[in-house]
């Protein structure tokens, strides 16, 4: 459009101008609303603000606290916390349990590579299990880390991703394992020994379950029944064990499987080539303490085949020997000794005795097995307890003969101890015997006596020779004297003189010496008899005392030819002292007499204690006893030399026998001619009666 | 010696050969007392209880027995017994004289109470002796 605007144009252009007014006016109105609602929100927005400040400066108020919280919270926990950046892995974050377990400050910790905590060569393990973490969210991990003391600490740690836009972390919380560690090492090393003793052990170690399965089996059943172990995993052990066994082994198997017990079973099991053996096994059975429930039953099994072919042998030999014993004369009695609350012996029990036990003392085996000897032998104190114990205790056997009132009999009894405090008795009845011996010791007695009368009634006849020869000796040194005197003269004259004075007096001589010789031997005989009828008072004796007064008696016979004596200590005996002082003489006399010139005679006396015996021992370096004279020595009138020079009648060993034969003792002699002789003397060193 | 009574050896003995020897021995040693010898113990007791036959103790006269043990119908022992048990008799002075030296017996006799217990065969001149100092000690003692 050009020129000069039109009315209508103008017309159009108010009424357009009008419009914009309007709506300027409009639009200034809505703007003042606006501005009025924009005015408004400002206000509000202001309030607003202020109100978030103050709620800000609150909440960084609660933040700082829960921030101490979580730092305590971490440092009372009993194990180390670590924050570590990914993937840098460095140390930012930790508590004080961290620095205090491994000892290092919080200096030396911050920004500590991960890697510096494990033992070199680790790494890859570590970076492993972070970067599971990293990738799955957690992980845990158990390694030893090191300490400021250069030492590795086992750690048992976990770990936790955290992410925050900007950083990666990793986050967890590690505990000292030490002590679990060392219990576990024990564990095993307890277990590999278990294991090394299970496997190389002869015998079979298995575990088996309440149904008798075998949980596990030691190699040796290889050797011992053929079969593998894994042959046998699994299976019951009942369906090898042989049928006739089995019902007494399932009885005493519920027992075990019941309660905690520990059993021995004898059985026959079947081996992997067909027989079956003789086992013996030792089962025990193992309960979990906390549940009171059955865990496992250890069995420990052995061959015992050959042991039990060796008891069937016992059992055949203890047959043949029962059969003895029964059949046994003597009476065997088998004891156990009874102590009081002192540890004293009191009493002892029968264990055992044999069929000669009732047929000599009537007492049934029955009524006698088991009780004590006080009751079976009716007596407070049982018969012979003190001799029978002794035996018992020290082991050492003893016999002796002894009478018993209550059943009028004579016994020999041997005592020996078949075990600790146990004592067999092997009792023979010697009644008849001693009911000959006391005719023995009668006729002998009779003898005696005879010999005494004999030996008498010869000495009288004897005094008259020795009397009339002396008179006639005086008579005939009369006449003599006479003849000097008168002078006869006759031719007879030197023929009377040489009767006389010579053949008269040289046949007088030669009957004097005879009859003295005789009155010696009758002497003898006489001394013989009376050792044997004299009456002895037995006693005790302080046999030191007794040989050493016989020595001192004998000083001067032995300083003469340079003797010495050694007397040991000697122990006590019982005895007549009169005639075991003779006794000792006798034998010591002979030690002098029989000296050998060449050597100055030494005799050792010594003694020592057998039981209830005594033996005692003289030996001297003399000239000794050759072996065809060691016999005889001991009878009346021997003499080992007659022609020596040796005064002496023979009779000094017989009567030594003769003394200790009634002391129920033994003599005897080992001697080596040139050399010398040691005389044993055997006595008692416990009361007797002749 | 006036007041001393004569003493008188009664000899107990029943070998004929030893009584011999005794009577030969005390006169050799010079004793010259009188000697009256019995061949057993029962007439030795008999003499002196007084019951003898042949000869009685004279009660004004001192005596010295010589008793042998090993006698016939009464033993030696028996009459020391008897002797020692009688008030009238027991200062009797007695010597034993046996053929053997048994210990027990001569226990006993000195126990029953015989002085002097002497073994035959003797020597002769000890025994003289000590008779003569026994005998000489009563006739003292006897005053």
């Amino acid at each position: 459009m050009s020129g000069r605007p039109t009315v209508e144009e103008l017309e159009k252009l108010v009424e357009q101008l009008q419009q914009h007014n309007s709506i300027l006016s409009t639009s200034l109105e809505q703007s003042n609303t606006e501005l009025q609602a924009l005015q408004e929100d400002h206000n509000l927005l202001k309030n607003r603000y202020q109100k978030d400040i103050e709620e800000l400066k609150k909440a960084q108020i609660t933040l700082n606290k829960e921030k101490e919280f979580s730092q305590k919270l971490l440092d009372c926990l009993p194990g180390i916390f670590y924050l570590y950046t990914y993937p840098q892995l460095r140390l930012i974050y930790w508590n004080k349990n961290h620095e205090r377990l491994l000892g290092f400050t919080a200096d030396e910790i911050r920004n500590r590579h991960i890697m510096d905590w494990h033992v070199p060569g680790v790494e890859p393990i570590v970076q492993q299990a972070v970067d599971l973490v990293m990738e799955k969210g957690e992980n845990v991990l158990e390694s030893p880390l090191l300490h400021k003391n250069g030492e590795y600490v086992p750690f048992l740690m976990t770990g936790i991703s955290f992410d925050t836009p900007e950083q990666r972390y990793l986050m967890g919380f590690g505990i000292d394992i030490t002590d679990r560690k060392r219990i576990e090492y024990a564990l095993k090393e307890s277990e590999s020994l278990f294991r090394l003793l299970a496997e190389n052990s002869t015998d079979i170690i298995a575990s088996h379950n309440a149904n008798g399965e075998f949980v596990y089996v030691s190699p040796s059943c290889k050797t011992l029944l053929g079969y593998e172990p894994k042959e046998l995993i699994g299976r019951s052990a009942f369906e090898f064990i042989h049928p006739d066994d089995k019902v007494k082994i399932e009885k005493s198997w519920q027992n075990v499987v019941e309660k905690p017990a520990i059993t021995t079973f004898t059985f026959r099991i079947l081996s992997k080539d067909g027989p079956y053996v003789w086992f013996e096994a030792v089962l025990k059975s193992i309960f979990d303490e906390a549940t009171g429930k059955l865990k496992e039953i250890h069995a420990s099994s052995r061959d015992i085949t050959k042991r039990k072919l060796n008891e069937d042998k016992l059992e055949e030999s203890e047959t043949k020997l029962t059969t003895l014993f029964n059949a046994m004369t003597e009476m065997v009695v088998i004891h156990e000794v009874i102590f009081d609350e002192n540890g004293n012996p009191k009493d002892y029990k029968i264990i055992d005795c044999n069929k000669a036990y009732t047929a000599i003392t009537g007492i049934e085996k029955k009524d006698a097995i088991g009780r004590l000897g006080s009751e079976v032998y009716q007596s407070d104190i049982p018969p012979y307890l003190d001799e029978f114990s002794k035996v018992a205790l020290t082991g050492e056997a003893f016999e002796y003969t002894t009478y018993y009132a209550p059943m009028d009999k004579h016994f020999i009894i041997s005592v020996v101890s078949p075990g600790p405090n146990k004592f067999a008795t092997i009792t023979t009845d010697i009644t008849a015997v001693h009911e000959i011996q006391e005719i023995i010791q009668e006729k002998n007695k009779e003898l005696e006596n005879y010999l005494y009368v004999a030996s008498h009634d010869l000495r009288t006849p004897l005094v008259n020779i020795h009397g009339f020869s002396q008179r006639f000796q005086k008579h005939i040194e009369a006449i003599s004297g006479c003849i000097e005197d008168c002078t006869i003269n006759s031719d007879k004259s030197e023929l009377v003189k040489k009767i006389t004075s010579e053949e008269i007096p040289r046949t007088l001589n030669f009957i004097l010496s005879n009859v003295s010789k005789m009155d010696g031997l009758i002497n003898g005989l006489l001394q013989i008899s009376r050792t044997g009828r004299i009456k002895m008072t037995i006693k005790k004796l302080d046999m030191g005392q007794l040989i050493k007064s016989i020595v001192s008696g004998m000083n001067f016979q032995l300083a003469e030819i340079d003797a010495k004596v050694n007397i040991e200590e000697l122990p006590d005996c019982y005895g007549d002292n009169m005639q075991l002082n003779q006794m000792f003489t006798n034998i010591i006399t002979n030690a002098i007499k029989y000296h050998d010139k060449g050597r100055p005679l030494v005799i050792n006396i010594s003694g020592k204690v057998r039981y209830n015996k005594v033996i005692y021992s003289i030996h001297d370096n003399g000239v000794g006893i050759a072996p065809r004279h060691q016999k005889r020595i001991w009878d009346v009138f021997y003499r080992v030399d007659s022609s020596s020079q040796i005064t002496g009648e023979g009779l000094g060993l017989s009567i030594a026998k003769r003394i200790i034969d009634k002391h129920k003792g033994k003599i005897w002699v080992e001697s080596e001619e040139g050399v010398g002789s040691t005389f044993f003397i055997e006595l008692l060193n416990t009361e007797f009666s002749e | 010696m006036e007041g001393y009574k004569e003493l008188i050896i009664v000899i107990a003995e029943d070998d004929e050969g030893h009584a011999e020897l005794i009577k030969l021995g005390l006169r050799d040693s010079g004793i010259c007392n009188k000697i009256i010898r019995f061949a057993n113990g029962e007439e030795a007791w008999q003499f002196f209880e007084g019951t003898s036959k042949t000869e009685i103790r004279d009660k004004n006269k001192s005596y010295l027995l010589l008793l042998d043990i090993n006698m016939p119908k009464m033993d030696g022992v028996e009459v020391l017994r008897r002797l020692k048990a009688d008030d009238e008799f027991k200062d009797i002075p007695v010597i034993m004289l046996t053929t053997t030296d048994d210990p027990r017996e001569v226990e006993m006799c000195y126990k029953i109470g015989c002085n002097i217990y002497i073994t035959k065969p003797v020597d002769f001149l000890k025994f003289s002796e000590t008779l003569r100092n026994l005998g000489l000690f009563i006739q003292v003692v006897r005053i």
